[in-house]
Order: C-alpha cells, then sequence, then structure tokens
C-alpha cells in the first residue's frame, strides 16, 4: 500500500463509522497527513550517520492469517477469498496473529488496521481486542488493546486500528495478535502492519 | 518466567551483531542482512483433521490442545521472496498442564511430487508452566543447510501443550 492508498484507507474508515462521521474522517485524515508528513520528513531530513527509514507495510486477506478459535465457531464461520465472515445466527470468535519482520530492533510496527463489513440489515458492534505477546502467562510483553467499532448495514471498510497512541504502551519486540467478537452477517477483510525498515548505505 | 523473553532478547542481540558485522563488510560486495519473519501460531497452524479440530483452541497467543488426547497440528511458513534458504526455523512450545510432556514435530523441507524433501523429527519435554524452543538449522540436514525450498512442520501436541511463537531466519540480499 502506497501513501495515498494510505490516505485513502484513513478516508474509508470515516465513511463506515456511525459517531460523529465527519470529525472522525476528518482526524483519520488528519493521521494519514500525519504519517506521510512523518515518513517525508524522516526521509528529507535524514542526514548522516543514519539512512532513511523505509516503510513497510504487510497486507493480506484474512484466511492468510485467522481462524475461529474452536471448532463451535467453526460452523458459523465462512472463509472466502475477501472475507471471513459470521453466517450463523449468533455472535463467532475469530483469532488472528500477523506475520511480521524483523530485521532490526527499532521496527515497531506502529500501525496495524483491520477492515471489515456488514453483510446484514441492522447495524452490528465488531470488537476485536490487539493482543501483544509470545505466550500466554509467562510473556512480559503481553498487552491488550480492545476497539470497537458500529458498522452500519452495506458497509464494506469499516475500519479498526491501533495506532501509534494506542501501541505506545508496546516497548519491547514482540507479535501481535487479534481476538475478534464477530455479531451475524459481520466479515473480517483485509489487515494491513506498518512498520519502519531501515535501509542500508 | 522471563525463560522465553530472554531467549528472545538473545536472538534479537544476535540478530543485530550479524547485521552490523554483515553491513560492515567491504563496499564493493553485495550486502546482504539477516531479516527474520516471525508470528504467532495461528498465523501459519491449523488442525490436521476435524477430529483434532475440537481439540485445538486457537488463541492470540497459542494454538493450544485443550482435549483429552495427543492432537495433530500442520503448519506452513511464509517464505520472503527476495529470500535464500532459511538459517534458522524455531518454533517456541508450552505446557499448560501438571505433567512434563514430550512435544513431536517434523520438519518438511519440500514440496509436493518433489524427490528430495527432507523430513526432520525432534522431539522437546516440556516441563510444567515452562516454555521450550524446538529448532532446525543447517545441520540438521544432508548437505549441512536448510533446503532452499518450502517449510511445514507437522506436530504431535500431547493434552495441555500450546504452540506458540515461531521464526524463520534468512539472508536477505539488498544490493550494494
Amino acid at each position: 500500500m502506497k501513501k495515498h492508498e494510505l490516505s485513502r484507507a484513513s478516508e474509508d474508515s470515516g465513511k463506515s463509522i456511525r459517531a460523529r462521521p465527519h470529525r472522525v474522517k476528518r482526524l483519520n485524515r488528519m493521521r494519514a497527513l500525519t504519517l506521510i508528513a512523518t515518513i517525508v520528513l524522516g526521509q528529507a531530513n535524514s542526514a548522516p550517520p543514519g539512512p532513511p527509514d523505509r516503510l513497510r507495510i504487510l497486507s493480506a486477506n484474512p484466511v492468510s492469517y485467522c481462524q475461529a478459535p474452536l471448532s463451535a465457531f467453526d460452523g458459523q464461520i465462512r472463509k472466502r477469498p475477501l472475507a471471513m465472515q459470521n453466517e450463523g445466527t449468533s455472535n463467532a470468535f475469530v483469532t488472528c496473529a500477523f506475520t511480521r519482520q524483523v530485521s532490526d530492533p527499532r521496527n515497531f510496527i506502529f500501525l496495524v488496521q483491520m477492515f471489515a463489513s456488514n453483510a446484514g440489515t441492522s447495524p452490528q458492534d465488531l470488537a476485536c481486542t490487539l493482543v501483544t505477546g509470545t505466550g500466554e502467562a509467562i510473556s512480559p510483553d503481553n498487552i491488550f488493546i480492545p476497539k470497537t467499532v458500529t458498522i452500519m448495514p452495506g458497509v464494506s471498510r469499516a475500519l479498526l486500528q491501533w495506532d501509534q497512541g494506542d501501541l505506545a504502551a508496546i516497548t519491547t519486540v514482540t507479535e501481535y495478535s487479534l481476538s475478534c467478537n464477530l455479531p451475524p452477517s459481520t466479515a473480517l477483510n483485509d489487515s494491513h502492519i506498518y512498520f519502519f525498515e531501515p535501509v542500508l548505505n | 518466567m522471563s525463560v522465553k523473553y530472554v531467549e528472545s532478547n538473545q536472538l534479537t542481540t544476535a540478530l543485530i551483531a550479524m547485521v552490523i558485522g554483515l553491513t560492515t563488510a567491504g563496499a564493493a560486495q553485495a550486502i546482504d542482512i539477516i531479516n527474520i519473519t516471525s508470528a504467532n501460531a495461528v498465523s501459519y497452524c491449523q488442525a490436521a483433521l476435524p477430529v483434532f479440530d475440537v481439540q485445538l483452541r486457537k488463541r492470540p497467543l497459542a494454538v493450544v490442545n485443550e482435549g483429552d488426547a495427543s492432537a495433530f497440528v500442520t503448519c506452513a511458513f511464509t517464505r520472503h521472496g527476495n529470500s535464500d534458504s532459511i538459517l534458522t526455523l524455531l518454533m517456541f512450545a508450552q505446557n499448560t498442564g501438571a505433567n512434563s510432556q514430550d512435544l513431536t514435530c517434523t520438519l518438511v523441507a519440500g514440496v509436493a511430487g518433489a524427490a528430495d524433501n527432507q523430513l526432520v523429527v525432534k522431539t522437546v519435554t516440556l516441563p510444567p508452566g515452562q516454555p521450550r524452543q524446538i529448532s532446525w538449522t543447517g545441520g540438521d540436514f544432508s548437505g549441512g543447510v536448510v533446503p532452499d525450498t518450502q517449510y511445514s512442520m507437522s506436530c504431535s501436541l500431547p493434552p495441555g501443550i500450546g504452540l506458540n511463537d515461531s521464526y524463520l531466519s534468512f539472508f536477505e540480499d539488498i544490493g550494494q
């Protein structure tokens, strides 16, 4: 995803969030612009000895790295090329674990985005918890950051995202996973994780 | 409690040392850096059959066998498109039960239909509540290097055992 796509993604998110859509849209656009400015300024001001960092984004549709946590939920979840959708009549959980690249300890992930949709006829709240860490109850870097987005009927680009403010508490190089509670007719779509990678001279 | 964290830090330290060492090589030489692809187990691993699926819980940080019998899990790792064969494949596992358990995993290096696929079996004993790692390096394979192919894994998880995070390290050519 390029810079203009980042901006587009943030704008799309504003359309899908019910509460204060104009404010959300403006904030997301500002976030996108801030991110782009950071990238550009970082590249322009990169004086020796440090070379500029390169923005890297890893992305995929959810079947690549998401699963129903229990077989009971598997009976409700349809895994499509573009979505993992709850086609049942009750909520279903989905767990995702993002693939990450580590070439330098500084490449903390600074933005996690998950797009979602609602194929139903009524608004639905999709709740996801970002979980960082590398093993339950044994890792000092386990952090849980829940988020909820209300998705209006027919909306296909709702956005759940964890930005620099949300991720500031993460101070170690670690793994990023997600646990989502999908109401009926909602789906997880594509996700994107952002980090900087050093460019060597 | 901090065993895994320390090991992860050691991994990172080794990575930094290798990157620095490699990037200070002669200016005319192509530069390789060590890169690592990592994720928690849900990203790569699934139950091998529906009968095992009912025993497994896929959590954000682990795929755990919550059943009463062993369950098979299959993992298939993503390779970086611009890499040579991997240097090391490392998987952490943990034991949530009350008794020590043996975790056995078979790394399958190869693709369907190839004549030179290699299977390397490893077993690690997991004390209760403790994480351990199971890993493969070049020395585990014929020829002393990890084959340049795809990497998958089949594990037999005893009750209470969970697969956690995994790491594939490889050289990446970033030019001169």
